[in-house]
């Protein structure tokens, strides 16, 4: 086993994770990077690196780099804002990842935040916004599709025809997230999920129903980046960043392509398998992107878990729940019943299972943890392999 | 509910051909004089390279490349059909498109659907119709 690079997560803070809380994104984000820089041992003035997540997907409520003098920071050698819609958490703990690596900045926080909940108000508003768009893109407006939820209807929709699979496939993720979920105090649905729950709950767009769906919260979470040597005497289990790459694929819309099932982990996995020399059978955890559930069904096969069709056998009879007999998957909740902070849910439920800081959830085998991130309608790709600690180097 | 029409996105360079066209009721195809791919929107053929195109109308026929009904209106456009189906239609030339599914359900992935011109606040669009009875 070869790193890509020598960095590691050392921190991690977060705020909100509620329907109910009403701080602004730039507030929710000051205090988990504070929280992250605490929980690192270096507090807020360890940190000379600040990197912004910044998605077209969240609300209108976006970060700026004058978060900044928010914090207090003075001197700052790296502030930037890095855009790569649901894959720029991933995107960003690469360019910390990278700094610190190349002597830059020594302390990186990396930060998400998102308030798109107003307290009492329909989730579906959410997200939904409306919109008209520019060229041939924008007419998934004219044919109603507005939400995430709308165009990953496509690719479930596709995905369940082709293979002649049930809606059973998609009601497995759900059931087995939610069961993760239980044991996640800050998970948004702890309730068991049982079938007919899943099948009586509403659809939004077929063949996604409500629990297809990510739980919306207004949130905020930071990580801090720092060299693996130094990581080695921070205050909690380093994390090591093993290997990182991303996929986009850019399929075109036309016969001879498959655009809606074409996934950039095939192309991310590839780079990361070959770079490391690690295989899918050492990963001991997935954490995948899961704003709908079709998603992880998608990312075990671009990762060569599965053939084309058969990613729903990692979930079936449980195998991938708590107490399960495969690799575990989304071991928080994931988006679908924890929380969605787009491309932080994964990396935080990595960063605690890493530690074996996951309290009732914690998995025996965590020592080498995949975390995806996806962006667009499955256009944009980043992956990370995660190392606890002293297991490689 | 007060009526508000479809909405119809702006035209960008690759595009413009596109929507012009549909603004005055056809559907047109750019096809690649040196490679001979249809594309709808294109300003360089990411087959060949080319920058020299014809325009050609599309037959109108397709298939249904995936489908969703939507429950939830995020548009007052939509408000009073739901539930209702938009996806993506594959025409017999090669291009997809995104479009408003008109027509008896069920819908199923492959069944044909045929253009069916429409208008909003003067400018045209692209539905298809649907016909459940030919996607057995």
């Amino acid at each position: 086993m070869k790193p890509q690079l020598d960095a590691a997560i050392v921190g991690l803070g977060q705020t909100g994770l509620t329907r109910t809380e009403s701080r602004s994104a730039a507030e929710l984000a000051r205090l988990a990077v504070i929280a992250a820089a605490d929980d690192a041992g270096i507090g807020i003035s360890g940190i000379d690196g600040l990197i912004l997540c910044r998605s077209g997907g969240a609300s209108d409520a976006v970060l700026g780099l004058d978060l900044q003098r928010a914090l207090g920071l003075r001197e700052l050698k790296l502030n930037r804002i890095v855009l790569c819609e649901g894959a720029s958490a991933l995107a960003a703990i690469q360019t910390a990842a990278l700094a610190v690596s190349a002597g830059m900045a020594t302390n990186v926080a990396c930060v998400f935040a998102d308030a798109p909940v107003t307290p009492g108000t329909r989730i579906s508003t959410a997200f939904g916004r409306q919109k008209t768009g520019m060229g041939m893109e924008g007419l998934r407006y004219t044919a109603g599709l507005f939400g995430g939820a709308a165009v990953h209807a496509l690719s479930a929709q596709r995905y369940l025809a082709l293979h002649g699979l049930s809606e059973d496939v998609l009601a497995d993720v759900a059931i087995t997230t939610r069961a993760w979920a239980s044991l996640n105090p800050h998970a948004s649905y702890r309730q068991p999920l049982s079938r007919s729950d899943y099948f009586s709950a509403r659809y939004i767009a077929d063949p996604l129903r409500l629990f297809d769906c990510a739980a919306p919260v207004n949130g905020a979470i930071a990580v801090v980046v720092t060299t693996g040597a130094r990581a080695a005497d921070g205050a909690q289990p380093a994390v090591r960043i093993l290997a990182y790459a991303e996929g986009h694929p850019g399929a075109p819309d036309r016969q001879g392509f498959d655009r809606a099932l074409t996934h950039g982990g095939a192309l991310a996995a590839k780079t990361m398998f070959e770079r490391t020399g690690l295989t899918p059978a050492d990963i001991d955890i997935c954490e995948f992107y899961d704003a709908f559930s079709i998603m992880p069904l998608l990312a075990l096969e671009s990762y060569g878990f599965y053939p084309p069709g058969h990613a729903c056998n990692a979930y079936a009879q449980g195998a991938a729940a708590p107490g399960g007999t495969a690799m575990p998957i989304n071991t928080g909740g994931g988006h679908l019943s924890g929380y969605y902070l787009q491309g932080m849910t994964p990396v935080a439920e990595a960063v605690l299972q890493a530690r074996r800081a996951a309290g009732d959830r914690q998995c025996a085998r965590a020592r080498t943890i995949l975390v995806t991130n996806e962006g667009g309608r499955l256009d944009y790709h980043a992956g990370m392999i995660f190392g606890s600690a002293g297991q490689w180097l | 509910m007060a009526m508000t029409s479809t909405p119809v996105p702006g035209a960008d360079p690759a595009s413009a051909h596109f929507f012009h066209s549909l603004d005055e009721g056809r559907l047109d195809l750019l096809v690649c004089r040196q490679c001979g791919t249809a594309h709808l929107a294109i300003s360089v053929c990411d087959v060949c390279g080319s920058i020299d195109f014809s325009s050609e109308p599309a037959s109108g026929i397709g298939i249904i490349y995936s489908f969703t009904r939507v429950h939830i209106a995020h548009h007052p456009a939509f408000a009073d059909q739901l539930p209702f189906c938009g996806g993506i239609v594959e025409l017999a030339e090669g291009p997809r498109l995104f479009a408003p599914l008109l027509g008896e359900e069920p819908i199923s992935v492959g069944a044909p659907a045929i253009f069916e011109w429409q208008q909003a606040d003067g400018r045209g669009f692209a539905a298809f119709r649907v016909s459940a009875a030919a996607s057995q």
